[in-house]
């Protein structure tokens, strides 16, 4: 006879980002089986952009996502260019990158300095009611403000690139719409030295952080092997943009350092990656086709970025990434290091900023190419600051839309917060009684990840945080509940 | 805005951004979600008019979700309104005169002491917002929230409004038409 089992919930159903619980599975013996992190807002975007015309997806996809809608406006303009069978004009490439890396900046900020750094600086015991924005500000204003202005930054940039900061319908196949201007060039390399500066200190603060203070969460949030996968650049550079073009391709590597894949194209995604269904969860669960659901789980984002590249290619990043590499190995298990890589990421994405500034084609007015439907099926890909994001679509003979599929990089890091979720609840849950400490850092864990669920009404209604203990008869034994 | 880049328009200008005014309008929503986006279509219209100036000196942002950079523009602000969809009970709200609802009005909102945060994900709310600029900047422009009630319904994938809702939309847009005056 199995064992009787309880179940405990973590339930946040939130206003805008998509719906999503946490369950942890106990066995008899009270020991914690197993977690789920469900989503259960069904997406059905996919759907809704059959028939129309191939042209509009960008603008379409970008209002998938209030949080990352440049990823889905690039990966989205990147196969409009492969059905239109062009090469987009250099300028236009550099200036698509420019907004990328301006992207990745401003995410990135979100999430450590208001969304993670209120954990690190406040502790996982702390006042939930302090443990916020709020009670950063109080113990560290400074930071706070950095971390807004280092946001401002990036959205200006994609502000003054795209002409909105959110849902710029500016990329598009074929290249862009509007070149750069010389005085908004002069603008956004003006902000440049205030946003490396409150990145070097942000650094500084982190590591002194993760010396002193945060060596169990090394172990305990997310610290599993598995494979990593994402763009390369030629030489294994650090790349962001480029699919399957110029040396650029997407690579797999494993926890030892051996690339189990290397210069794959996107095209052929459907050919080395699978995707799972569970039924608990509306989120897939991608894997390396050939190596199946459980060997072939792999993480995405700026921690797997960093493990697959040789170098970054800039002074000051690659430092760091030496610096991180003597601090986690060579490939970096431990997923509470995505925050680290974040910050990396982000002097990474300045430093090459700058050099696209400092590019007198950056000027360029040709930025454009123009051709009607020359292919039919296309996939394109980027890197979104959560990790590799795939655009497949099917056209008909007059560009409109038969079939979609979109793989978002939350997706595919879902098997590694399924596990990160489990190793927290196994280390720190003890007995039938919930904690408000084992809940933070259940909520901690997923983090680390900063997954991105923007797929949903926002006007739902915010509800509570809810825990739920379950005994193996059916009663509730426990609840724990956070307006 | 504090880079030096966010006051500014950029060189594919949408239209939705007016800076300097004083005033400012937030419209917020998912404009791929029927009624859900009808706080980014006050926007939109609101903005249509200050292109055509019918409106001086406002400015209008609209919003897909709200995020922490915006309290440098509330800062900036002498008055404030967020404009926003709420869900209610009523299967169609807006749609049929009989069903006696209240005129749209606007609500004084002050900061909140936002103490919760959502724990997974990147939500903020408008009082939270307010209370965010209070503790940045020392202060925060008088404010108002215009909520527009939709019903769950009517927010699955789509770009048009139900037509209670686009009622609603030019009544919230008159509204704040009238409100902009009255600061000017």
């Amino acid at each position: 006879m199995a064992p009787p089992r309880r179940t405990i919930t973590i339930d946040p159903v939130t206003r805008i980002e998509g719906h999503a619980k946490i369950t942890i599975q106990l066995d008899a013996a009270g020991a914690v089986e197993t977690a789920r992190f469900h989503v259960t807002e069904y997406r059905g975007f996919e759907k809704f952009c059959e028939g129309r015309p191939f042209t509009e997806m960008a603008a379409i996809t970008a209002r998938i996502c209030g949080i990352c809608p440049v990823s889905h406006l690039l990966a989205a303009a990147k196969t409009g260019d492969k059905i239109l069978a062009v090469t987009i004009p250099p300028t236009a490439e550099k200036l698509r990158r420019l907004m990328n890396l301006a992207q990745i900046t401003q995410s990135h900020a979100l999430s450590f300095f208001h969304l993670s750094s209120p954990d690190f600086l406040l502790g996982w015991d702390s006042d939930p009611a302090r443990r916020n924005v709020f009670g950063l500000i109080a113990a560290n204003p400074d930071l706070a403000r950095a971390g807004i202005r280092l946001r401002q930054f990036g959205q200006g940039v994609i502000e003054a690139l795209g002409g909105r900061k959110i849902h710029a319908a500016w990329s598009v196949p074929g290249g862009v719409r509007e070149p750069l201007g010389e005085e908004t060039r002069d603008r956004i390399s003006a902000g440049l030295p205030e946003a490396f500066a409150i990145t070097e200190r942000a650094l500084g603060l982190f590591k002194t952080l993760l010396d002193t203070q945060l060596g169990e969460e090394l172990e305990v949030f997310g610290s599993f092997p598995s494979l990593f996968l994402g763009l390369v650049g030629p030489g294994g550079l650090w790349e962001h943009h480029r699919g399957a073009e110029a040396g650029c391709g997407i690579r797999i590597v494993d926890s030892d350092g051996q690339i189990v894949a290397d210069g794959l194209r996107e095209d052929d995604y459907a050919s080395f990656l699978a995707e799972a269904v569970e039924p608990w969860s509306y989120l897939k669960f991608p894997y390396v086709r050939a190596l199946g659901p459980e060997a072939g789980s792999y993480r995405v984002g700026p921690l797997a970025r960093l493990n697959l590249c040789e170098r970054i290619g800039t002074e000051q990043a690659d430092r760091e990434l030496l610096e991180l590499r003597q601090r986690g190995g060579r490939v970096v298990t431990a997923s509470f290091l995505y925050h680290l890589a974040r910050l990396i990421e982000i002097l990474a994405c300045l430093e090459q900023m700058q050099q696209l500034l400092d590019d007198p084609t950056i000027t360029a007015t040709h930025v454009r190419a123009r051709a009607g439907v020359n292919a039919h099926e296309a996939v394109g890909v980027s890197e979104a600051p959560r990790g590799t994001l795939f655009h497949h679509y099917r056209v008909d003979e007059n560009g409109l839309i038969e079939a979609v599929n979109l793989i978002i990089a939350t997706g595919q890091n879902n098997g590694a917060m399924n596990r990160t979720v489990t190793q927290i609840a196994r280390h720190y849950l003890s007995g039938e009684r919930l904690t408000e400490g084992l809940l933070n850092r259940v909520e901690a864990g997923i983090r680390c990840f900063d997954p991105c669920l923007s797929c949903s009404t926002h006007a739902a209604g915010q509800m509570p945080l809810l825990v739920e203990l379950v005994g193996a008869d059916g009663q509730l034994r426990d609840v724990l509940r956070r307006d | 805005m504090g880079t030096g880049l966010g006051g500014r328009r950029g060189n594919g200008a949408s239209g939705l951004r007016r800076h300097g005014a004083g005033r400012l309008v937030i419209g917020i929503g998912n404009s791929l979600r029927q009624d859900d986006g009808v706080g980014w279509r006050v926007a939109e219209v609101l903005a249509a008019r200050v292109e055509a100036g019918a409106l001086a000196q406002l400015e209008v942002l609209a919003v897909q979700q709200l995020t922490p950079e915006l309290v440098e523009p509330i800062a900036a602000a002498s008055a404030v309104v967020l404009v926003d969809a709420v869900i209610t009970a009523v299967p169609n709200p807006g749609a049929d005169a009989s069903l006696g609802l209240p005129p749209l009005h606007l609500d004084p909102l002050r900061p909140a002491s936002a103490s919760a945060r959502a724990p997974l994900t990147h939500h903020a709310t408008s009082a939270g917002l307010l209370s965010l600029t209070t503790a940045l900047h020392g202060t925060c422009p008088s404010a108002w929230q215009l909520l527009i009630p939709i019903a769950s319904a009517c927010t699955g994938f789509g770009e048009e409004l139900s037509p209670g809702t686009s009622a609603r939309l030019a009544e919230a847009v008159e509204l704040l038409t009238a409100w902009a005056h009255r600061h000017a």
